[in-house]
């Protein structure tokens, strides 16, 4: 799979993020990678959006591609119209407002000698008062996020992992951004501290209307949160589908794979991929990017790419042999 | 394998909100004491010699006293011509000690700029100061040094000019390594994020950020200063007579040393422990600025 | 808990306490275990509850400031009482330890041959060629594709993956009678995971291992392991068949974790359940339960007594007052849900703002 295509992208006014054809490539020794290659998606208003995928497989480098760090090598990225690719450095920082993201680590993403009070009025300092929030209400922000305003002049070490979280929170939301990139924000907590996160942007998000852009490795996680899931490996597209519709009806051999070692998952598929090592992303396989892994690869899969193509209301797959149930595909 | 404790303590510490967190208490605090203790008096002594009654005219001779050893009325003992050791090593303090903390600032501003830009801009800047940086590093520092002077004359513009060119690149090296390290945090990211501009990021979150290094590096760098100034002097080529400094008493005192070994050992040894202070000083600010900043 | 000739490891009362520059942190509080040949358990438990320090303490990795008391027997040999010549071939021999990090085990500047036949050359005796097969026959046992070639690579060539199997070849070649695992896979992807926690099982049923796995997740401790235990703030919570414990939880910390845990098989947007409040300090550790202050089920008398790791019913021991399922559990839960508060004063409100 991995496959490229634009026959997932919706056609809706509410569309606040629209992505084409996106290609982003690192310079390595003696060449480039494509970490993303020929990639589209949208987002619309209010929505989230999952992205999933092992690590190497670009769903990081995707979402930070989308707010232009780093700046895609080709392609195009529409935010309310606007091209963002081809905005010069000036025009992109007024921008940045809108488009805002919570990092992984909850303690290296907080400045280590300023009071968490400022760093959450960061945006605001440089910006001015905008839409909600205003530097008086920084109190009213802290509390909603679950931080004590009487800690406002605190240093970030004397936070948990958890709280140092719900400060990143804070600091995304200051600016009323449209767009919010969470970049595998509970990865490195607790479970129960990752419940208590995972719910405090569900609030967040319902509160102050906002899409988000979700980036994990775990699948549960991805679950619970996203209202749509999209399934990455090796820098493309294997299938878009609503959450609860891809995790109900699999159709990509690569997707069906990860959901088969969740562990302790009573999900009926189980589809192993092959014992084969993960293929470079410098020199990744011809055709369908998966074919060295897939159990159901043929010699098509082996030279022809798949394109994305619909298997059901809103469900997408790149696959030349998706797995479709008997009803389906009469 | 300890620091699986010490992460456990720091987690626990972190998840109950120790206001005040207490430092690790450790061995060397007293040693701290003592080294920051031995800094401000020779300070002290230095600064305010001068004013101060029972310290001696470092130029009189006194020929009832010449070439003594300690005594109460001589500390350190005379020199050749019986000039108060003590007061001299005071007199050439003034000098030694400007010299080093002239050179350490200018190697904080020069090369802590370079290495900052460097550092974070990247690119070409980076590579233009890199270069720089092993060009300098790479010419046999004593000979520039004597080079310099010799070509320039032996005046203390020209001691200063001639080892602030040791100190800068030293110094834009260690600033430039800290604050890659620095920019690369997400913090710096985040604020990116926010629109902060390239300049006031590089002020409020980086600088900040690499300060405690470079200060830690400062002190390192002026107990360095201070012995290459002291081999200059010894050597003849710093400041010149009559203007005292350390290395010149030393010098001075080695010519007879069989009639004046105080004149080597004793100024030698406030040059050692000042020296040893300022390295332990640095190291133990480098040691309390750490903060621990990441989670995972 | 019986006390079994064939136990491959018996754990009595023990207790890892670390001194630290803000006092004493007990790290492990009283553990009793017993494991036995071909068994294999699974501790659970969250950061800071324990469960690494107890694995490092069975494989004699104590940090130096750190003090054990009680006595651990593994194979029938209490581990204090090895004279110096038993000990030097007994860890790595008799148990052997598999980390999270397989970069901490495998020496980056050494080809993989020789980092797997160092230490059956020097602990077996055997000569290079034998050590050599046994290297190449290891690396086929964990599935690596072309071990001939991997003899002569270094670590950094291989996948985080491939190291790891590499790290368990290692542990398995001088046939551990006893292998700890601790997080083997939490720094892999979940499909090399899999394949990972695969090739552990195998190896165990064809060499009648028995394994500790630790993990934080709940999700590999079942189906992976014949019992679990669950660890919070460096006690045993509950110890459990895996069938039993899911089927029937008692302590309410391991009910807590399972509902805080997404359950992919739930719909998407389904409210979560985190655990309210925070672990204990260790350094300052609660007289009574540790789980009280944040325990459903918590009455006054949690507070003030620390419950003993009793056996409910057969093979099942919990550490609770007012275990789950229970009359009285049950009695307890429905006593504080009608005052709002437990007995430990957490509030039952899910709405009310609470500061964490």
């Amino acid at each position: 799979m991995a496959g490229s295509g634009t026959a997932h992208l919706r056609d809706d006014p509410r569309v606040l993020v629209r992505v084409e054809h996106m290609v982003v490539e690192f310079p390595i020794h003696g060449g480039t990678v494509q970490a993303v290659s020929d990639v589209s998606f949208d987002l619309i208003e209010g929505e989230t959006l999952g992205i999933v995928g092992e690590s190497g497989c670009g769903k990081s480098t995707t979402a930070r591609a989308v707010i232009q760090m780093p700046r895609p090598t080709s392609g195009s990225v529409l935010f309310r119209g606007t091209d963002l690719t081809q905005l010069s450095a000036e025009d992109l920082r007024s921008v940045r407002p809108d488009l805002q993201m919570i990092f992984q680590d909850p303690i290296s993403s907080l400045n280590p000698r300023r009071t968490v009070h400022d760093i959450i009025a960061e945006g605001l300092r440089v910006w001015g008062d905008r839409g909600e929030w205003s530097i008086d209400k920084i109190d009213e922000l802290m509390e909603a996020v679950g931080i004590d305003p009487r800690y406002g002049e605190r240093k970030p070490h004397q936070f948990s992992g958890g709280q140092c979280q719900r400060i990143s929170i804070a600091r995304a939301f200051v600016l009323d951004p449209k767009v919010i990139i969470c970049d595998e924000p509970v990865s490195a907590l607790d479970v129960s501290v990752q419940a208590q996160i995972l719910n405090l942007l569900e609030d967040m998000k319902a509160r102050y209307g906002v899409s988000l852009m979700f980036i994990s490795h775990d699948l549960s996680v991805v679950k619970n949160i996203s209202d749509r899931v999209m399934v990455m490996y090796l820098g493309k597209v294997c299938e878009v589908a609503g959450s609860d519709d891809l995790f109900a009806r699999p159709t990509h051999h690569y997707t069906r794979a990860l959901m088969a070692a969740i562990p302790g998952s009573r999900a009926i598929v189980d589809e192993q991929v092959l014992e084969a090592e993960l293929p470079s992303a410098i020199d990744p396989p011809a055709g369908c990017r998966f074919n060295t892994r897939c159990p159901a690869a043929t010699d098509e899969c082996r030279s022809v790419e798949p394109q994305l193509r619909p298997v059901g209301d809103g469900h997408f797959v790149a696959c030349h042999h998706p797995h479709l149930p008997v009803a389906a595909a009469s | 394998m300890s620091s699986v404790a010490a992460d456990m303590a720091v987690k626990s510490a972190r998840a109950h909100d120790i206001t005040d967190p207490k430092r690790p208490a450790s061995q060397h605090n007293w040693l701290f004491i003592l080294a920051a203790g031995w800094l401000i008096v020779v300070l002290f002594f230095v600064v305010f010699g001068r004013w101060l009654p029972f310290i001696q005219d470092p130029t009189a001779k006194d020929a009832q006293a010449i070439a003594q050893s300690p005594s109460w009325d001589h500390w350190f003992g005379t020199a050749t011509f019986g000039q108060d050791v003590f007061a001299r090593v005071v007199e050439g303090g003034r000098i030694s000690l400007f010299v080093g903390a002239t050179v350490t600032f200018i190697g904080i501003f020069l090369g802590g700029l370079l290495g900052l830009l460097a550092g974070y801009l990247r690119g070409w800047v980076d590579s233009l100061v890199r270069l720089l940086i092993s060009v300098t590093l790479a010419i046999p520092a004593l000979l520039l040094v004597i080079f310099i002077v010799t070509i320039q004359g032996q005046s203390l513009k020209n001691v200063i000019l001639a080892v602030s060119l040791l100190a800068i690149p030293a110094l834009a090296r260690i600033v430039r390594a800290s604050t890659l390290q620095v920019a690369d945090r997400d913090y710096v990211k985040a604020a990116q994020v926010l629109g902060v501009k390239k300049g006031s990021i590089l002020v409020r979150e980086v600088l900040p950020n690499v300060m405690p290094t470079l200060v830690s590096f400062a002190f390192l760098t002026f107990g360095i200063i201070l012995v290459a100034e002291s081999s200059l002097s010894f050597l003849g080529l710093s400041v010149e007579a009559p203007t005292i400094t350390w290395g010149s008493i030393i010098a001075e005192g080695r010519i007879k040393f069989s009639d004046t070994p105080h004149m080597v050992f004793l100024p030698g040894a406030v040059l050692f422990l000042t020296v040893l202070s300022l390295n332990f000083v640095g190291d133990q600010m480098l040691k309390r600025f750490d903060i621990k900043e990441s989670g995972l | 808990m019986s006390d079994d000739r064939s136990n491959m490891l018996e754990i009595d009362d023990l207790r890892v306490e670390f001194s630290t520059a803000a006092g004493s942190l007990s790290a492990v509080d009283g553990v009793s275990l017993q494991l036995a040949e071909k068994e294999s358990i699974a501790i659970v438990g969250e950061s800071g509850s324990g469960k690494s320090v107890l694995a490092r303490t069975l494989i004699g990795l104590l940090a130096g400031n750190g003090t054990r008391t009680g006595s651990i027997r593994i194979g029938g040999k209490d581990i204090d009482a090895l004279t110096k010549k038993e000990r030097k071939h007994f860890f790595g021999v008799q148990a052997a330890m598999v980390f999270q990090d397989p970069m901490t085990s495998l020496n980056p500047v050494k080809r993989i041959g020789a980092q797997l036949t160092e230490s059956m050359k020097y602990h077996l005796d055997l000569p290079s060629n034998i050590a050599n097969d046994r290297a190449i026959a290891l690396l086929r046992q964990v599935h690596i594709p072309s071990p001939e070639r991997r003899l002569r690579q270094y670590p950094h060539e291989l996948s985080g993956g491939m190291r790891q199997r590499v790290v368990i070849a290692m542990a398995l070649a001088c046939e551990p009678r006893l292998l700890i695992a601790d997080e083997p896979t939490t720094a892999l992807d979940v499909t090399v995971q899999k394949t990972i926690l695969d090739v552990i099982d195998e190896l165990r049923a064809e060499r009648n291992m028995s394994l500790i796995l630790i993990t934080h997740d709940l999700g590999v401790a079942e189906g992976r392991a014949d019992r679990i235990g669950v660890m919070y703030a460096g006690r045993l919570m509950e110890l459990a068949s895996a069938k039993d414990l899911f089927s029937g939880m008692r302590h309410p910390y391991t009910q807590a974790l399972l509902r805080s845990i997404p359950n992919p098989d739930r719909p998407s947007h389904t409210r979560l359940h985190p655990i309210p409040g925070r672990p204990p300090d260790l350094l300052n550790p609660p007289t009574g339960c540790a789980f009280a202050a944040r325990c459903r089920h918590a009455r006054p008398e949690c507070v003030d007594n620390k419950p003993p790791l009793i056996e409910g019913s057969a093979g099942h021991f919990f550490a609770c007052h007012f275990p789950v399922g229970t009359p009285e559990g049950e009695a307890a839960l429905a006593e504080n849900m009608r005052a709002g508060v437990t007995g430990a004063g957490l509030s039952l409100d899910e709405a009310a703002e609470e500061f964490v």
